[in-house]
């Protein structure tokens, strides 16, 4: 299981907002922290990195979601 | 000694600013600029005996005397070698920011003028600082903001301006000026560093960083002009930090 | 709990740190500049009317830096040498932060309450004798503060302010010729003017920013004349086009003989001032509002004003004046007048301000942006402090004065003050009241206390020998100063108060172009120093608590009942409670009900802490924003001129029309004689404000111009075998100091005439200087006396 530390940042839109966090709580491997301003603090959780990369870049596309930084990454001990 | 008559200003200057003065345009007004390094004590009231003209003829003095032998070859013969390599250590960089510090008050205050200057007409500044000048060891740099042409509105000498009077000592004041930033940040190595100051007032980057800038903080590319094509200045340090848009209606 | 979960849990906590670090950045983003430590914060300067806005850097409570407000209208991102270096003033190493009382000849500690009792003792002795002595750089709540202490509470009147030294002349001039004080324009004007002339006043030095957003415009390409009228070669006169030399008193001359001129010509605007003016002389003796005069009558008065007898009395050329003649003559150009000093500090002040704004209205060059008769001021809150809330012996807030029964009615509404409180007798302005000071008490001297803040009159004010010294001999008479350093006056008094200075406090100021400014504080004030403000407050509390009657109002409250959100008082003269709220907007909002008036609307105080200043009149818009006014007396502009292009509502002869004034040249009361050959003119420099008692603690200005001299024509030193350098005597009938001489400097004189700036204590100039003032405005003369120089040694 690859594990990635993530920080979303939100777009200050509330509609756009509140769709972003929807999307997000719907999906079972992303599990959503307590936001601070515009900053979500998220864990993603995916079987593979390439899934992994895969659903950042979905989080991104997201209209309600301004950017992505990730922290760190938990590769897991499969190679 | 009055200034119109037997001014002395030190030859190199002299030529230099007319020749600078010839080439742009600037008419020069003859007007006193001398270094306070080697500024000499007023003369006094007794009556000196005046040179033969065999000494005249045989020695060398006056303010020329110092001057290295055969100077005229330093003299500006056309714009420096922009493509020469630089080469600068932190050590010349440290020395380069205690310099510009020792002129300042803080970081980003307007620099005191380390040479005499007219105190009374519109001092012709701009001959040797617009379009800056290397004479031998001296160096008059681009100025880095856009043409004001009140000079000395706010650049003031750092010595009393009347000849020959010793400068006090300057009161106690125990202000602790902001000091220079450290290097730009980069993302990655080799990336562009960004521009830790503002650029209010220092909008001509070649002035520190171009090939008469001080010698540690110079630019490796100097050729190159559109600087912020690649150094990203900061809105914040720019006072141009994001505006609230308000509520929303 | 399992790897995984343990891992989730782990990522969860470094995602919200990261959240929080990052969330923490977007918001010191907003204010600071990142990575180091150094918040910024705007707020005007501190040094000159222009008022500059400034960024001011501050690191772990003190100020590091200094930048120019690149937001700010009045200067755009640009300073001069004094506001670079103004985070400097507060750290001069002599601070002042212990108030010290006179024991056996020595200034000793004592604590902020025993100083509070001794005022008090002073003023319940004797409140008829207790005065204040304020001044324009004290900001609008202080001066208000003041204002209400000796109008509403002490009742006496006591109190004026150094602006008198300065301003007095140019607020009779406004108020002869318009109804009402204050430009009309702004510096707007500036930056369209075709021709600007300087009537002798020194811009590059003394309004540098000012003068720069004039001449760059030429540097861009743009045509813009600049002509220099004066009787020194200033840094000025480099820049001008133009430079008329005059003979001290001459400007008198000169403004007839332009009048004369544009009569004789036909080139004077025949429909303005049909439109717009009436003409008028003065009675005898002579009044603010003067007397009716015809056309006819003021064309037969300036015939006299012939090019020969212009030249006569002025000095300057026929073809100089005409060249002025058709400046003024063409209707096409836009022409700025300036001035400062030259045409205030002068025993005809208010005649030479009112021929100015003669000359202007005469040949229409007014109400169109550039056509500007623009007084400039010195301080930097002469118009917001002194000049608007009236802290002058015979002023009240908004332009009222004590002497009319309807404008203390107006105040004792807006204070709720008894019927009768406000005293209908003006005080003693700033001549006469120290006069009194300094003299005994059997001999008429009946001002026996006076309380300075923010001033150094024992080397500012004229005749200082007369004026002040003889103060400290008699006995009986007491000088608290309140102030930052230990200034002359300040050593030299028996009870010192230690103060916040600027961004050491709240604060409020007002430009030369009726822009009010506020500020926040941003470090705290050394020691024991506390706001001038406070101090004020404090001892009206300690008066009221002896039960002085006059620090209530008519309903038993206190003068200054200061109160949070809730409602409930907060006892501010407390000095742990005083910035629990805000005093500066409680007494701000309470004065800027008296701005409406005379048509001088303030905003709300919050409309200030939004904008970098706002030009009053400031009106309410329908759409609850607040707009400024530009041109005053403008249809175009102004919301309060309706009924024609140019409304002139405050009229003296209440017909919508400004007054255009004769008033002839005469002598000033002592000129040049075999005795004391020399005019002496004094001013200042760049690099100092006033006394010097602040720049000269800033290194880098010490050190640019470290000591006080005597400039003086090169012909008149060669004459009396003065070389440059030597220390001189230089004397007048009243006093006699030495300094050495600088030749070829900072300006050269006209021959006849020396120059002494009085920016340095040690240099006491005043000494020789005249107390002698215009008759309207009681504004002396600093620019006018006999002097004669001589070497040491020589009789």
């Amino acid at each position: 299981m690859v594990i990635s530390s993530l920080v979303l940042t939100l777009s200050p839109v509330p509609e756009q907002r509140s769709l972003a966090l929807a999307s997000l709580a719907s999906d079972p491997r992303i599990e959503i922290g307590q936001a601070v301003r515009d900053r979500l603090p998220v864990v993603a959780e995916a079987a593979t990195a390439a899934e992994g990369v895969a659903l950042c870049d979905a989080m991104a596309e997201h209209a309600g979601v301004v950017r992505v930084d990730v922290v760190a990454i938990d590769f897991g001990e499969d190679a | 000694m009055s200034r119109a008559t037997g001014l002395e200003i030190g030859v190199v200057v002299a030529v230099a600013v007319a020749a600078v003065g010839l080439v742009s345009g600037v008419e020069s007004s003859g007007r006193e600029v001398s270094s306070y390094v080697d500024h000499r004590p007023r003369p006094s009231t007794t009556v000196t005996g005046a040179r033969s003209y065999r000494d005249m003829r045989a020695g060398v003095y006056g303010p020329n005397a110092q001057l290295p032998s055969e100077w005229w070859k330093t003299l500006r013969g056309g714009e420096p070698d922009l493509f020469a390599p630089v080469v600068q250590g932190p050590a010349e960089r440290s020395d380069a920011l205690a310099q510009r510090g020792a002129r300042r008050a803080y970081e980003g205050a307007p620099p005191t003028v380390p040479h005499a200057v007219d105190q009374m007409g519109v001092p012709s500044c701009l001959s040797c600082h617009e379009r800056g000048l290397t004479v031998s060891q001296r160096r008059a740099p681009v100025m880095s903001h856009e043409r004001h042409d009140s000079c000395v509105q706010c650049h003031v000498v750092s010595v009393d301006p009347r000849p020959g009077v010793v400068t006090p000592p300057p009161p106690d004041n125990t202000f602790v000026g902001m000091g220079p930033p450290g290097p730009g940040e980069r993302v990655w190595p080799e990336a562009p560093p960004t521009i830790p100051h503002p650029t209010w007032m220092r909008e001509r980057c070649a002035s520190c960083h171009g090939v008469r800038g001080w010698p540690g903080v110079r630019s490796t590319h100097p050729w190159r002009d559109s600087c912020t094509q690649c150094h990203a200045p900061s809105a914040a340090l720019d006072q141009r930090g994001p505006v609230s848009l308000g509520a929303e209606p | 709990m399992d790897r995984r979960d343990f891992i989730k849990a782990t990522a969860m906590a470094t995602a919200v740190a990261a959240a929080a670090r990052l969330a923490l950045h977007d918001e010191s983003e907003a204010q600071a500049r990142p990575a180091d430590g150094v918040t910024w914060d705007q707020t005007p300067g501190r040094f000159c009317g222009t008022g500059c806005h400034v960024q001011v850097g501050v690191k772990g409570g003190r100020v590091v830096a200094i930048a120019g407000d690149q937001k700010a209208d009045v200067n755009k991102g640009l300073l001069c040498v004094k506001g670079y270096h103004v985070g400097l003033a507060l750290y001069g190493k002599d601070r002042l932060t212990r108030p010290l009382l006179r024991k056996n000849g020595k200034l000793e500690p004592i604590t902020w309450d025993q100083a509070l009792d001794v005022i008090a003792d002073r003023v319940m002795a004797n409140p008829a004798g207790f005065a204040m002595y304020g001044s324009g750089q004290w900001t609008i709540p202080e001066g208000y503060a003041a204002q209400k202490l000796i109008k509403a509470g002490i009742a006496n009147n006591q109190i004026d302010p150094n602006a008198r030294l300065c301003m007095a002349s140019a607020v009779t001039g406004f108020l002869s010729t318009y109804g009402v004080d204050e430009p009309a324009g702004c510096y707007d004007d500036l930056d369209r003017c075709d021709v600007l002339l300087m009537w002798g006043n020194n811009p590059a030095e003394m309004h540098p920013v000012l003068f720069s957003r004039v001449i760059d415009r030429r540097s861009r390409g743009e045509k813009v004349i600049l002509v220099d009228l004066t009787t020194r070669r200033t840094r000025t006169s480099g820049f001008c086009d133009r430079t008329m030399f005059f003979k001290p008193q001459g400007d008198l001359a000169i403004a007839n003989g332009i009048a004369h001129l544009l009569l004789e010509r036909g080139t004077w605007d025949r429909g303005f001032v049909e439109a717009y003016c009436n003409f008028r002389k003065r009675t005898d003796p002579p009044t603010l509002d003067g007397q009716a005069m015809t056309f006819d009558e003021y064309r037969k008065e300036m015939a006299a004003y012939t090019p020969a007898r212009v030249e006569e009395l002025s000095g300057i050329t026929p073809a100089d004046l005409s060249y002025l003649a058709d400046l003024f003559g063409d209707r096409t150009l836009r022409i700025t007048s300036l001035w400062c000093m030259g045409m205030n500090q002068h025993t005809r002040g208010t005649a030479i301000n009112d021929l100015v704004h003669g000359v202007h209205l005469l040949s229409g060059h007014f109400g169109k942006p550039g056509d500007a008769p623009t007084s400039l001021t010195g301080q930097p809150s002469a118009c917001g402090t002194v000049r608007e809330v009236g802290t002058l012996a015979h002023g009240l807030p908004g332009g009222l004065v004590v002497g009319k029964e309807e404008h203390r009615k107006e105040a004792e509404a807006i204070w709720n003050l008894p019927a009768g409180r406000i005293n209908a007798k003006p005080g003693y302005h700033t001549v006469e009241m120290w006069r009194r000071f300094s003299t005994a008490k059997d001999q008429g001297g009946d001002i026996d206390t006076i309380w300075v803040q923010v001033t150094n009159p024992a080397r500012s004010l004229p005749n200082i020998g007369a004026l002040f010294e003889p103060s400290r001999k008699l006995p009986g008479k007491f000088l608290i100063v309140s102030d930052v350093y230990p200034t002359a006056t300040a050593m030299a008094a028996d009870l010192v108060l230690p103060s916040a200075m600027w961004v050491e406090k709240n604060g409020m100021v007002g430009n030369s172009e009726r822009r009010t400014q506020q500020w926040f504080r941003m470090v705290p004030p050394p020691g024991e120093a506390r706001d001038d403000c406070w101090q004020t407050i404090a001892v009206a509390r300690r008066l009221h608590d002896r039960g002085h009657t006059g620090m209530k109002d008519k309903d038993g409250r206190f003068l200054f009942h200061v109160v949070d959100k809730a409602g409930a008082a907060v006892p501010v003269w407390d000095w742990r409670r005083y910035y629990d709220v805000n005093v500066d907007e409680q007494l701000f909002e309470e004065y800027r009900r008296f701005s409406r008036f005379k048509h001088k609307d303030l905003a709300p105080y919050g409309e200030y802490v939004k904008a970098r200043g706002l030009r009053w009149p400031v009106v309410e818009q329908p759409d609850g924003t607040w707009r400024e006014t530009r041109f005053r007396f403008s249809k175009a502009d102004d919301p309060y001129a309706t009924k024609a292009d140019v409304q002139f509502y405050h009229s003296v002869t209440k017909d919508d029309r400004a007054l255009i004034w004769f008033h002839p040249w005469e002598a000033p009361p002592e000129s040049p004689d075999r005795d004391f050959p020399l005019w002496l003119c004094t001013g200042r420099v760049l690099e100092h404000g006033h006394t010097g008692t602040i720049t000269m603690r800033i290194p880098q200005l010490h050190r640019a111009m470290p000591q006080a001299y005597c400039e003086m024509n090169r012909a008149d030193a060669r004459a009396l075998g003065i070389a440059d350098g030597e220390v001189v005597i230089l004397e007048s009938r009243r006093g006699k100091l030495e300094l050495p001489v600088w030749l070829g400097g900072r300006g050269e004189p006209m021959a006849g005439t020396v120059f002494v700036p009085f920016f340095d204590e040690s240099i006491e100039i005043n000494l020789a200087t005249l107390e002698a003032h215009d008759p309207l405005s009681k504004q002396p003369d600093y620019k006018k006396c006999a002097v004669r120089v001589r070497r040491r040694g020589k009789a």
